[in-house]
């Protein structure tokens, strides 16, 4: 590795990035998940 | 010399930590460049919502920004996508612009949806929409799904520092949004009821509507462009019908509608209209609070709020929780809870007179005395501060006492010399009841009046005698009397049947006030952990109301056969009302006319 040249993620493949146009990148977010607050208003 | 390069970052969230060292693989050699278009669809499209999960959808786009970790000078980056193929991933592609240093540590921020606003140059000033321009969402999913909140703007953020040197850039997405779901109760007794939109109103802040925000400062930071400080969520999309109280019991609808997270002051104004149809008319009830304390609507998380269609209440009776012995039929009489599994009964009139312990875990009841034949143990009252059910003999006019766990007993008054005092029946002693200091009070129905023994005289000292603690005066009798431990109520009635009245003592200053007019013999009473006053009388009628500070009283509730659930057939004779022992909001009534106990909960 050499580190003084650019990085991808290891997800993508050679192959992929270079299709890409050399730029192309690859990686995943995940989103946080709904919670319910502790306490209740009611109006009743 | 220090080297700057091209990149190719992979954005990963995922179940590392943030910046979680990992293998990278080399790229591009180095060179510079502005990145490249992406031809993914442009469409805005929305997030899909499963349950608790948001979910990616293909074509869904992010913005990225980085600038060196601290620094504010932003580079905004291309869009990122995400295709059909990765969807199970969470994987977008993209490219970054500018250049980048591996070695040195950047700030990143990823933004949904896409915005190609030219005022979105950096993560300060980002134009979101918060649920809708319009302030009027829709309900796409039906009763109970979240599916609505797909049809909604509710941008996601995320935040992270570190180099591209030996980490990845690990983002976890966070909703922009809090969310509100209206838990709507029909209160229509004999009607169903068809929801069609809610409206709501938090004191004056914009709670949608479009907005600048700014990621940098922690939490997004909020500033209105045009907003809008009413919403309304309509159900149109999907049709909600609630079922009648009467014939389906207890009916919710729940729907979701997403707000700009705030925090409300103590003192706002939460006002939530709902409306619907009833039998083919609009109908609409407004349900409003002001806040007693702060509450937070805070991002990423659901705020209940119960609202109702109805002023009135409704009460859903559960008929037949307790059931003594069937030879004890008629005999049921005094009842009062020693913890949430154990109700004490007393049973007069026959035999098999005595105090008795139900178990709700066991369903079941055991005696835990024998009191004699002809005593009368009339009303009981169980005391936590000694763990002794206490209770009275109309026809001895003595007050004892039984433990209910090793079932010891004895008089709760004794005289001089120690022995039990018996007051007689000509007392007509009728209730028994302590306040927060555990002083005694005894309602002496023949005696016109209500006699109290202090705790700190063991009980001996009788303000009984003469005119008592509480004199009402021939022909005014005592029937029944309750306390919230500071003021007592007490029930009078005259035999003729002209006159039936309510009246409380405040236990420290004294001052008599009558808090209420009415007619017929009030049997039983009680003051509930909501500070509302019940009484019932001997036709089967049970009212309910909260008495204000100012003297005055809220509007009185009538609890009968025609506006109650599962009321039990046939008449029966409430001898006493009995709070709640877990706090909520419902009481339970002995029947003594048939020998059983129903609860009645309030909604």
């Amino acid at each position: 590795m050499n580190n003084s040249t650019a990085y991808i993620s290891p997800a993508i493949t050679v192959q992929d990035f270079l299709a890409g146009g050399g730029f192309l990148t690859s990686g995943s977010m995940e989103i946080s998940k709904w919670e319910n607050e502790d306490e209740t208003i009611s109006l009743y | 010399m220090k080297t700057y390069i091209s990149y190719i970052v992979g954005i990963a969230a995922l179940l590392f930590s943030s910046c979680a060292k990992e293998n990278v693989v080399n790229s591009r050699p180095d060179t510079s460049s502005d990145g490249f278009s992406i031809t993914a669809s442009v469409s805005e499209t929305k997030t899909a919502n499963d349950g608790m999960n948001t979910k990616w959808v293909a074509g869904d786009r992010i913005t990225l920004y980085h600038a060196p970790a601290g620094n504010s000078e932003y580079t905004k980056d291309n869009p990122f996508v995400i295709t059909e193929a990765n969807l199970a991933s969470n994987k977008f592609t993209g490219s970054l612009n500018g250049t980048i240093d591996p070695a040195a540590s950047y700030d990143w921020y990823a933004v949904y949806p896409y915005t190609e606003s030219e005022t979105a140059i950096n993560p300060t000033c980002i134009p979101v929409t918060i649920a809708t321009s319009t302030a009027v969402q829709s309900q796409v999913g039906g009763n109970g799904s979240m599916s609505n909140i797909c049809g909604v703007n509710i941008p996601l953020w995320g935040k992270a520092t570190c180099d591209l040197g030996t980490n990845s850039v690990n983002l976890q997405m966070k909703n922009m949004a809090a969310l509100l779901k209206f838990k709507v109760l029909n209160t229509y007794f004999d009607s169903d009821f068809k929801l069609k939109n809610i409206w709501v109103k938090i004191g004056d802040e914009a709670i949608v509507g479009t907005f600048t925000v700014d990621l940098t400062q922690g939490e997004p930071v909020f500033t209105a462009v045009d907003a809008k400080t009413s919403m309304q969520l309509d159900i149109n999309q999907t049709e909600i019908v609630l079922g009648n109280v009467k014939s389906n019991g207890v009916q919710y609808a729940e729907v979701y509608a997403a707000i700009k997270p705030f925090v409300a002051q103590a003192g706002t104004l939460l006002r939530i209209t709902v409306t619907g149809e009833v039998n083919g008319e609009s109908k609409s009830y407004e349900n409003s609070m002001t806040l007693p304390s702060a509450v937070s609507f805070n991002a990423g998380k659901i705020r209940e709020i119960n609202v109702r269609t109805t002023a009135d209440p409704v009460y859903i009776c559960e008929a037949d929780v307790v059931a003594m012995p069937a030879d004890l039929a008629g005999q049921l009489n005094g009842a009062s809870f020693i913890d949430k599994d154990r109700l004490a009964l007393s049973t007069i009139n026959s035999s098999n007179e005595g105090i008795w312990v139900y178990s709700f875990k066991d369903k079941s009841s055991v005696k835990i005395m024998d009191v004699g034949t002809g005593v009368y143990p009339w009303k009981i009252k169980y005391n936590a501060s000694d763990n002794k059910v206490y209770f009275i003999s109309k026809a001895n006019g003595y007050v004892r006492w039984v433990n209910p766990d090793d079932k010891s007993n004895g008089y709760a008054v004794n005289d001089s010399n120690g022995d039990a005092k018996w007051y007689g029946a000509d007392r007509g002693f009728m209730d028994i009841e302590f306040d927060k200091d555990n002083n005694m009070y005894v309602l002496e129905r023949d005696n016109y009046t209500v006699a109290k023994f202090s705790k700190s005289s063991g009980y001996s000292s009788d303000t009984g005698a003469n005119e008592g603690y509480f004199y009402f005066g021939d022909p005014r009798k005592p029937r029944s009397m309750c306390t919230d431990g500071s003021k007592l109520y007490v029930a009078t009635h005259k035999d003729d049947g002209t006159e039936s009245r309510l009246w409380s003592k405040d236990l420290t200053s004294g001052n008599v006030t009558t808090i209420a007019w009415g007619s017929g013999n009030v049997i039983s009473m009680m003051m509930d952990a909501q500070g509302r006053l019940l009484w019932a009388n001997n036709s089967n009628k049970i009212y309910r109301t909260k008495l204000k500070d100012d003297g005055t009283q809220e509007s009185l509730s009538g609890i009968e056969s025609g506006n109650v659930s599962g009321w039990p057939d046939g008449g029966f004779m409430p001898a006493e009302l009995v709070p709640s022992p877990d706090g909520k909001n419902a009481f339970y009534i002995i029947d003594s006319a048939h020998n059983k106990v129903h609860k009645i909960t309030i909604y």
